[in-house]
């Protein structure tokens, strides 16, 4: 079930007049789903990212013009650049594949049982598939925004989430944490 | 071989793998998948799960930079608004220092022909004067005028001579002689020679002519001078050829080199005039208009009569003139000599309305140039 997001609407126009509470208050919020879905696209070059992104933000702000709707929008777009622009810098043409490269079987069972390992599975899928679940189900955007942030259309991004989530579905670790599941029951 | 309930196991096993559409849209809208998607379920609440203190461990940071981001904006705010105002304060302090300059300089008449003029047409009722033409503006606005009573004036000449024969009996020719002789209260004259020296008296007044440019003193070629020139076009060809030898002068009709009244001008005048007939009214209206400094400055020679009613006077001496017996009495000279006061006499040329043709003898044929000028 997701929960239900606080009003930030108050928080996101005291920030713009220069509140540092009010950016407090969006950080908390919006700061968890940023720095998951860096982590997702960007690998171990999230908290940069991350970093760059509410810089950009913080140096923009007073510019921003929406609702907060726009606002998320806003601020995954930037973090999307930003992590293209730390794997270009950071890495050679290969290394996207390096990174995506499933985490082997003792990684996934030590941290399975945390969000990390969520994150771990889900860059496994072909990186639009991963960040339209990432975009769709973490971040919580419409697919409106999330087809803005990645360059399609909204029906491209409808079929990249379903065809990912019956990816994860099907994954192997997945399919093996339910078997565990099962015989924990019994 | 397929057993119906492997075969459904199979089918089940295989339906249960696939997401469709409505229930991807149902997972990513938060919903509780089916009890086959369970592992799903777990990975993804792990993956929106509340965050942790790890994730949340860069606030401080975040805040300090937005906090001093801001202190830095304002700043360059203050530092822009004061710049900006400073560029507002020099730039309108400039265009008022601009505006003043060009405002003096309208008003004291410096500006550049075209913006004066400009500037008078837009503020004259501030006062901001007409341009400086360097004082060419007036006498060229009066320079037809003075034009026309130029012509008025050499039309009125030859107009005495040629109508001082009309009273003479069929000696129109002389009507060429010069005119203004009459209006000089030396114009009575002996006949002869002694008229010749009159009339050269007579004639040196009429206007600048190099020969005869004392009014009334003696001319220093005596009758040689132009006064006495038109003795060529005296209708008694011997009489009229002697003086010519005399004076060296060509019979013609501009001895003296200046055209009385050229033919143009002529034409022009009669125009104007709406007739022959109407040139003498005409040239009086004009001369009552006009003021007496443009005349006066187009006539730098002495006229003896300015105005047109000695005219007349001058150009009725026909009588005596024209009658004098003498062959040497036939000169324009002793035409001029009438007595002034004599009514004009309505025979001959005069009399039969015909202009006076210029002759070199009037003195005022250097007049137009003179005007002109």
């Amino acid at each position: 079930m997701r929960r239900p997001t606080p009003d930030l609407g108050p928080a996101l126009a005291a920030a713009r007049d220069g509140d540092p509470h009010g950016f407090a208050q969006l950080w908390r919020a919006l700061q968890p789903a940023l720095l998951r879905y860096l982590r997702v696209v960007a690998g171990d070059h999230a908290e940069d990212a991350a970093s760059e992104t509410w810089l950009q933000v913080i140096r923009d702000l007073d510019r921003f013009r929406g609702d907060l709707g726009a606002f998320r929008g806003w601020l995954f777009r930037i973090a999307r650049h930003r992590a293209l622009d730390e794997h270009r810098r950071r890495h050679a043409t290969p290394a996207e594949d390096a990174d995506r490269t499933s985490p082997d079987a003792a990684t996934v069972a030590i941290e399975g049982e945390g969000t990390d390992w969520a994150l771990q599975v889900i860059a496994t899928l072909p990186s639009d598939q991963a960040e339209a679940v990432m975009l769709r189900i973490v971040a919580g955007l419409d697919v409106a925004t999330t087809a803005q942030i990645l360059g399609k259309r909204p029906g491209a991004v409808r079929v990249a989430t379903m065809h990912g989530l019956r990816r994860l579905a099907t994954h192997p670790q997945v399919c093996d944490r339910t078997a565990r599941e099962a015989a924990a029951e019994v | 071989m397929w057993t119906p309930r492997a075969f459904l196991h199979a089918t089940r096993i295989r339906r249960t793998h696939r997401i469709g559409q409505a229930e991807a849209d149902r997972l990513v809208a938060g919903d509780l998948p089916g009890p086959p998607h369970a592992a799903l379920r777990e990975l993804l609440d792990a993956a929106r799960a509340p965050a942790t203190a790890d994730e949340l461990s860069g606030e401080r940071a975040a805040v300090a930079a937005f906090t001093a981001h801001r202190r830095r904006a304002a700043r360059a705010a203050r530092r822009h608004r004061a710049r900006t105002r400073t560029a507002i304060v020099a730039v309108t302090t400039g265009v008022a220092f601009l505006s003043a300059g060009t405002a003096v300089a309208a008003r004291t008449g410096n500006l550049p022909e075209e913006a004066q003029r400009h500037a008078h047409r837009l503020f004259s009722a501030l006062g901001v004067p007409a341009p400086r033409t360097g004082g060419s503006s007036p006498s060229t606005a009066r320079a037809p005028l003075v034009a026309a009573l130029s012509w008025c004036d050499s039309w009125q000449g030859p107009g005495l001579a040629g109508r001082s024969p009309a009273g003479g009996p069929g000696e129109g020719a002389s009507s060429r002689g010069p005119s203004p002789l009459g209006a000089s209260p030396q114009g009575v004259s002996p006949l002869g020679a002694s008229s010749q020296a009159a009339s050269s008296q007579a004639a040196l007044p009429q206007g600048p002519s190099p020969q005869g440019p004392s009014p009334q003193g003696p001319s220093p070629q005596g009758p040689s001078s132009p006064g006495s020139s038109p003795l060529g076009s005296s209708p008694l060809g011997a009489s009229s050829q002697g003086p010519a030898p005399r004076d060296a002068s060509p019979p013609g009709p501009s001895p003296s080199g200046d055209s009385p009244l050229s033919l143009e001008n002529r034409r022009r005048l009669v125009a104007a005039a709406g007739g022959e007939n109407g040139v003498e009214r005409y040239c009086a209206a004009l001369r009552r208009s006009a003021p007496s400094a443009p005349l006066a400055s187009s006539k730098p020679g002495p006229r003896p009569q300015p105005s047109g009613s000695p005219q007349p006077g001058a150009s009725q001496s026909p009588a005596g003139a024209s009658q004098s017996p003498a062959g040497a009495s036939q000169s324009p000279a002793d035409a001029s000599q009438s007595p002034p006061g004599v009514p004009p006499g309505p025979t001959g040329a005069a009399g039969t309305g015909v202009p006076p043709v210029p002759t070199p003898t009037s003195a005022p044929s250097s007049t137009p140039p003179t005007a002109a000028r």
